[in-house]
């Protein structure tokens, strides 16, 4: 039915095309006068299929051929809201994805790839050329890093793994357990007590200066390790440095071996009211962590993560954990390098 | 033809349900029909758009809104001094109030002071065919937001015509329906509310793809008496009723509301359309009911038979009749044409006021 369907439109279509010209068909290209100068369609054809309704009728016999089913048909003049996310144009590098449409958008699964830039689309989470994070690998709670060169590798199995998890077949035991090996990739191990230590070093040489003083939060790439470091000393309101941001964000913090995944700084007991270091976090701290975790530290007195609390302003820069429920209470329940490293490499 | 009738309401019965609204609507633009009430274009209008808004509009204020409009009219038409000089002038007068009410900005002032004013009535781009709301057709949807389509602004002047007594005629075109009006010293001309123009008919002729057949079967182009208008409600009562109850339709009240109108308006192509493309759905989904797959594997039970060829009959007649489809490219260009007026009836001061506050 549906074949019929096609080939119908393709004879009207090719009747319309010779609408204004009935006699084109006999050899004939005569001048033709029309009403509307060519405006529009004013010929009517002689074709014995007519479409009434939803029927297609034979004109000569008097009987219905088909039922038309209609088909929803996409043009620009009849777009919905709905379709107007789709390409009407082909993807420019469809080549390298040429087992999927080229009008495809992340290869139809938004849930696992993302597309920020409109190049290439690529797993939710960051690549920053050496390394690609590719999220919890389904066994226990680790989360890995893939090794250099074994990114498409690991995004075959790990496409198989949701498909699995969506479906209930996908990749192999032994699919997975390639993933896990270690040549193709590396667990994350956070030292999340160096972290705590090195967060309590900041807030104490805080204390102490009365400046605002700061920790670094580093992922090292070979071993895939987050630990922390000591950051650079500012003034009494203000903290200004960068990083060479996992991400690739820019930045001029960089000890060559290391990527920022985070940072902290301390917040002197000095509450001058022209100050920007009130207890929490201020305006420009939301601001700077747009796109990266930071976290404030209450320097008042000697523990951080009991009384003296740690704020962390949001990804996204807006609301953050402060007040009632902020990260820093408790050493177990801060995991400062966990939630640091998955909110850059998931970007959230 | 009788067997036919049954096999509808076997079917049919299988969905009915509460539809007071729509069967006393049905009744009263019956009862007009049939002479047993009088004829009032007005009223059938009204009654049309209640019944889909589930009784919740007013007939008082529909009447007295209306009553407004007609006052200024008439305060219009004395103003007016036009160069015809027929005889029938009083009438050309109100014709002209009427259209200048519906497209001018006007002032009427009560005083050297005070003065109430009224804007023009504007084409609706946005859905002008109903297909997500139906009450884009409706003359009360017209009437508080001042947009309409062609169908409530040709309906609004008929119906400002009749109030100032003057005689103005439906007449249709495919998707379409104008004004066509008769002065003694021009005889018939056709009233163009949408754009506020007065087109000659060959430009409807042209641009609506009419076929030659259609005019002679008086199916398009032809004026509406008064009870082909209060036809063209009852078809417009069960299509709503059809947009409004979808699946779930008693198709065989929509087959008796288009059996009743094209009783009295044979040609009319858009009740013709109705019918058939019901009778289809009864058809299909007998054929779901049977698990049949082919249109022919109901055949074997002569109810089957003779209702499908009644169908395909009725399918033939509108072909016979003149009606064609409009060829999909003449009628995607026509779309697109359309978005591009919007941008030159779009007021695009009022918009950016709008967006920068």
């Amino acid at each position: 039915m549906r074949k019929y369907g096609s080939l119908f439109l393709l004879v009207m279509v090719a009747m319309i095309a010779n609408a204004q010209q009935p006699f084109e068909e006999y050899g004939y290209k005569v001048k033709v006068g029309t009403l509307s100068k060519g405006k529009y369609v004013e010929f009517f054809d002689q074709d014995s299929l007519v479409e009434i309704g939803s029927v297609v009728l034979n004109t000569n016999s008097g009987k219905i051929v088909y039922f038309v089913t209609y088909d929803t048909t996409y043009s620009e003049a009849t777009l919905q809201p709905e379709v107007i996310s789709r390409w009407l144009s082909p993807d420019p590098l469809a080549g390298e994805r040429y087992d999927y449409s080229p009008y495809n958008f992340v290869r139809n699964n938004p849930i696992i790839f993302t597309d920020p830039t409109g190049a290439l689309d690529q797993y939710y989470g960051i690549v920053n050329g050496t390394l690609t994070y590719l999220g919890d690998d389904g066994q226990g709670d680790n989360i890995r890093l893939v090794a250099e060169g074994s990114e498409d590798q690991a995004a075959d199995i790990l496409d198989g793994i949701a498909l699995s998890s969506m479906h209930g077949n996908g990749a192999s035991t032994e699919d997975l357990n390639t993933l896990r090996s270690g040549d193709m990739s590396t667990v994350v191990t956070f030292n999340e007590s160096n972290i705590q230590s090195e967060f309590q070093d900041a807030s104490d040489r805080t204390i102490s200066s009365g400046m605002e003083n700061s920790v670094i939060i580093t992922l090292e790439p070979s071993t895939a390790t987050v630990d922390a470091q000591p950051g650079p000393t500012g003034i009494n309101d203000k903290i200004k440095f960068s990083f060479s941001r996992f991400d690739g964000g820019e930045g001029n913090w960089t000890d060559g071996a290391h990527l920022a995944v985070g940072a902290g700084h301390g917040h002197p007991l000095t509450q001058d009211p022209t100050k920007v270091n009130i207890p929490g976090y201020s305006i420009d701290d939301s601001n700077s962590s747009k796109g990266f975790p930071s976290y404030s530290i209450d320097s008042y007195n000697s523990t951080v993560g009991g009384a003296a609390t740690i704020h962390q302003a949001s990804f996204a820069g807006k609301a953050g954990r402060s007040g009632t429920n902020p990260v820093g209470t408790t050493q177990s329940t801060n995991n400062i390098g966990r939630r640091s490293f998955l909110s850059v490499a998931r970007g959230r | 033809m009788k067997k036919v009738v049954l096999y509808i309401l076997l079917i049919g019965s299988i969905n009915c349900f509460a539809q007071e609204q729509y069967d006393l609507a049905f009744s009263e633009l019956k009862g007009m029909l049939n002479d047993s009430l009088s004829i009032s274009f007005k009223r059938a209008v009204f009654v049309t758009e209640n019944a889909y808004s589930d009784n919740q509009l007013s007939y008082e204020g529909f009447n007295e809104h209306i009553g407004l409009l007609t006052r200024s009219c008439s305060l219009i038409s004395k103003q007016i001094e036009p160069l015809y000089n027929g005889r029938d002038k009083e009438n050309v007068k109100k014709y002209a109030a009427v259209f200048k009410l519906m497209t001018d900005t006007l002032k009427f002032y009560q005083n050297e002071k005070d003065y109430y004013s009224t804007i023009p009535y504007m084409y609706d781009f946005d859905d002008f065919l109903g297909d997500k709301d139906w009450r884009k057709m409706f003359v009360t949807k017209l009437l508080t937001t001042h947009t309409g389509n062609c169908h409530s602004l040709p309906f609004l002047y008929k119906i400002l015509c009749k109030e100032l007594d003057v005689k103005a005629y439906l007449a249709m075109a495919p998707n379409h329906t104008y004004i066509k009006l008769w002065c003694e010293k021009m005889g018939w001309y056709n009233t163009e509310l949408t754009s506020g123009y007065f087109p000659i008919d060959a430009w409807i002729m042209a641009s609506g793809y009419v076929h030659l057949s259609a005019v002679q079967n008086r199916v398009y182009m032809d004026t509406l008496s008064d009870k082909q208008s209060i036809a063209v409600c009852l078809i417009d009562l069960a299509k709503g009723y059809e947009k409004k109850y979808g699946d779930k339709s008693n198709y065989n009240f929509i087959a008796m509301c288009c059996n009743l109108a094209l009783k009295y308006y044979p040609q009319y192509v858009n009740g013709l359309l109705l019918k058939a493309e019901t009778y289809k759905k009864v058809f299909q989904n007998e054929m779901v009911r049977q698990k049949a797959e082919y249109p022919s594997d109901l055949f074997s039970s002569p109810e089957g038979k003779s209702f499908f060829d009644s169908m395909q009959s009725q399918y033939v007649y509108i072909h016979q009749l003149g009606y064609r489809k409009m060829p999909d490219e003449m009628y995607l260009s026509w779309l697109t044409e359309l978005k591009r007026e919007r941008e030159k009836y779009v007021n695009k001061k009022i918009q950016d006021l709008n967006s920068s506050k």
